[in-house]
């Protein structure tokens, strides 16, 4: 003890000071030499990974949803990039706008060139609603919380995205990217386009059924990055591309369903419709060209994404075309031929039951294929004094009626027949002309395509192909074709279909071409569940000599009631423009009708 | 070998001698002496170091010169390896803001298209709001019955 004070007492006061501190600075030296150690040496492989885990960051890269094209490859749907515009309400808060100057224009605040004249939250606000078309006020109140993560507007476009960036307010505002659903044209298949949700999954019509094709596959990068973001070279270790969406095309023509809908939306405010429907398909492939109702749905609507399409979701009863599927039933047993002659009175009563014709009329002599023109109820029943109730429900089930489509399309009603065993003693009657079951718009046209494709029933189709991301196209598989009726019963009944067509020339007919057509009028329930309401129908084939195209128009309530007076001159109007846009020839004259009359 | 620099304090006399005591006390009053440190022998001690080291390379089998090219050698190496990650490290900075701009451009297209596509999609509708209306009719020629005249023979 005593040399250390005397050696103390030798180095005097600012020695002793010196040595403290000397020994001080040893010691924290000491500690700084151990920590190193530590650092370096024990704990340095786990410093070091989660150092790297802490640079290392794997980003998504967004696949893009595949397009919606009709048959020309014209775009229905398209996904396009959008940002939403995120804001930090605490940052904001404390937001100090520099004025511009010459020196400091990529870093300064302004407004259209004028000083931003406010700090905080009501800055920002300022600054941000002179490029987004939000009112200042609201964007203050949503940046006045004690938040960090505010939506302040979502879905703004690249260009927007870019003038936000130059307002030079990074951190208090930001951008993510995100995407929206573009629909070109409108209400043009608006229910049938369908939408998608707010995450891009498809939710109704086409985005809904070929929501797994659409939709692609995210890709990945996972790499170390620098404090801008970028790759630090060498360090990317995974990376996944992004493999977008198949291009789904469909069999509709966009031009033919723009006119069709035009056409529909007329007919439906000339005869103050309550709706139309309307559909055409090709007669020998199945393909659908066009199928609108005069609904005015946007497409990727909250409308479009609650309703399903009105010509598969809405059914209803055929009236007078349903005489048709029954007719050629009798036909293909052998039951009558179409010249069979009968005298149809007005009315008929059977097992106590009475029916009656649309017109009273004396007794008149019709072949079967007059029944069909004059669209006769008696007629029918007279006929079918043959045709058991089994035959009459198994030619409705091979004709479709009550069947599945096949197209599959999201809030598609089969309609309802039931089995001949449950028809009572006048559904099994009324099922003769139309009544006592219901169809859709889908069903009927198919059911009158078989007819007139010589009685061989094609499967329906919308998806005309897939494209894949590497430009590979496929075609979906489609069911079998199956022949319902004989050729020569589908050709008699084609005939007895073109005097119908006949008969309406003053109405529905084509100069340059025949057509074959059948009216339906049915009641159905109204609003308040009473027979009150009318259905009018209209299924047409033209021409009637070549079958290229059915046309299929459906009305509820008219005006003038009768389908053919109301449904009929729409179907003019589609038929005279198909004609023209797939340059059809003009028909032969007509040499071997069917006498209607005896 | 050059001699260290010491402090030396002489400790030659037993201190518990009374008058030995006495002459300490004085000695202690008087400045220490003390060895004074050469720089010229520490400048000496540092070339014989380095004498020491040419000898020792000598002595081994690998001449000081090709040391002082490896050496050389790991110098440039590492001036090289530094001046290729900084390249790179600028191109991932341009490599980045050219993927931005193709970006830009890509959003760009895409706008553009998006118009087009309603552009398109609505000919049909401003055509018809101009007047124009699909043909109604179809003009045909029956040839049937047709007799060439003379002149055609």
């Amino acid at each position: 003890m005593r040399r250390i004070r005397r050696f103390f007492d030798a180095l005097g006061q600012f020695g002793t000071r010196c040595l403290l501190v000397l020994v001080a600075f040893a010691v924290l030296s000491a500690a700084c030499v151990g920590k190193l150690t530590v650092l370096q040496l024990v704990n340095d492989k786990g410093l070091a990974v989660a150092a790297e885990e802490n640079r290392t960051k794997t980003v998504t890269v967004q696949a893009n949803r595949g397009k919606i094209e009709d048959t020309n490859g014209t775009v229905l749907a398209q996904s396009v990039e959008r940002y939403n515009v995120i804001g930090d309400p605490v940052l904001a808060q404390s937001f100090k706008p520099t004025d511009c100057t010459t020196n400091n224009k990529g870093y300064c605040h302004s407004i259209n060139g004028k000083p931003v004249g406010t700090t905080g939250a009501a800055a920002v606000a300022r600054l941000l609603s002179s490029v987004i078309d939000v009112d200042a006020k609201t964007l203050g109140a949503k940046l006045s919380s004690n938040l960090r993560y505010v939506v302040l507007k979502k879905n703004v476009s690249p260009e927007v995205k870019r003038k936000i960036d130059k307002l030079n307010i990074g951190g208090y505002v930001t951008t993510e990217l995100s995407s929206i659903r573009e629909y070109s044209n409108g209400a043009l298949l608006g229910s049938l386009l369908g939408g998608v949700d707010g995450s891009g999954k498809g939710v109704s019509g086409i985005e809904l059924l070929e929501d797994k094709t659409l939709t692609g596959t995210n890709g990945s990068k996972k790499y170390q990055s620098g404090g801008g973001g970028q790759v630090i070279p060498g360090t990317l270790v995974d990376s996944k591309d992004a493999v977008n969406g198949s291009d789904v095309k469909l069999t509709i023509d966009s031009d033919v369903d723009w006119y069709v809908k035009k056409a529909l939306t007329d007919g439906v405010s000339q005869y103050h419709a309550q709706w139309g429907i309307a559909v055409v398909q090709d007669v020998r492939t199945g393909a659908i060209i066009a199928l609108d109702d005069s609904d005015q749905i946007e497409a990727g609507s909250t409308e479009a994404m609650q309703t399903a399409s009105r010509a598969v979701a809405q059914t209803f009863e055929p009236g007078s075309v349903g005489k048709v599927f029954a007719m050629a039933g009798m036909l293909q047993l052998g039951l009558h031929k179409m010249t069979d002659q009968f005298s149809v009175p007005s009315t008929i009563t059977v097992d106590g039951q009475s029916y009656k014709d649309s017109h009273e009329h004396a007794t008149t002599n019709w072949t079967l294929a007059g029944i069909l023109q004059q669209s006769s109820n008696v007629g029918m029943i007279m006929a079918a004094d043959q045709y058991t109730s089994e035959e009459r429900y198994e030619f409705l089930k091979k004709f479709g009626i009550g069947q599945a489509s096949g197209l599959n399309l999201p809030g598609e009603s089969s309609g309802s027949l039931t089995s001949a065993s449950t028809w009572d003693g006048r559904t099994r009657n009324t099922v003769l002309f139309g009544q006592g079951y219901s169809t859709n718009a889908m069903q009927i046209t198919n059911a009158i395509a078989t007819i007139a494709n010589k009685g061989v029933k094609n499967q329906q189709y919308i998806i005309k192909s897939v494209t894949d991301a590497d430009g590979r196209t496929t075609t979906p598989k489609r069911g079998e074709a199956t022949r319902v009726i004989d050729e020569s019963v589908a050709s008699q009944m084609l005939n007895a279909m073109e005097s119908v067509g006949e008969y309406y020339q003053a109405q529905a007919g084509i100069s340059g071409y025949r057509i074959a057509a059948k009216t339906g009028t049915a009641q159905v329930a109204g609003s308040n569940g009473a027979l009150t309401s009318i259905i009018a129908d209209w299924v047409g084939v033209l021409p009637a000599d070549n079958p290229r195209f059915v046309v299929t128009v459906i009305l509820k309530d008219p005006e003038g009631t009768y389908g053919g007076m109301t449904a009929g001159p729409i179907f003019k109007t589609i038929g005279e423009f198909l004609m023209q846009k797939y340059q059809v020839p003009a028909s032969t004259p007509r040499t071997d009708a069917i006498p209607v009359t005896w | 070998m050059a001699a260290s620099a010491r402090r030396i304090r002489s400790q030659a006399s037993p201190a518990s001698h009374p008058e030995r005591q006495q002459e300490t006390r004085r000695a202690a009053a008087r400045p220490e002496l003390h060895v004074v440190k050469s720089e010229q022998a520490d400048s000496a001690s540092s070339q014989d170091r380095l004498r020491s080291f040419i000898e020792w390379t000598r002595s081994h089998t690998v001449p000081v010169i090709q040391v002082g090219i490896a050496i050389a050698f790991l110098g440039a190496t590492a001036v090289g390896s530094l001046t290729l990650r900084t390249q790179m490290a600028e191109n991932s900075f341009d490599s980045q803001q050219t993927e931005q701009q193709i970006e830009k451009l890509q959003q760009d297209i895409q706008t553009d298209q998006t118009k087009l596509d309603s552009l398109q999609a609505s000919l049909p509708q401003k055509a018809q709001d101009m007047g124009m209306v699909p043909q109604q009719d179809s003009v045909t020629i029956d040839l049937n019955g047709y007799q060439p005249s003379d002149g055609s023979k």
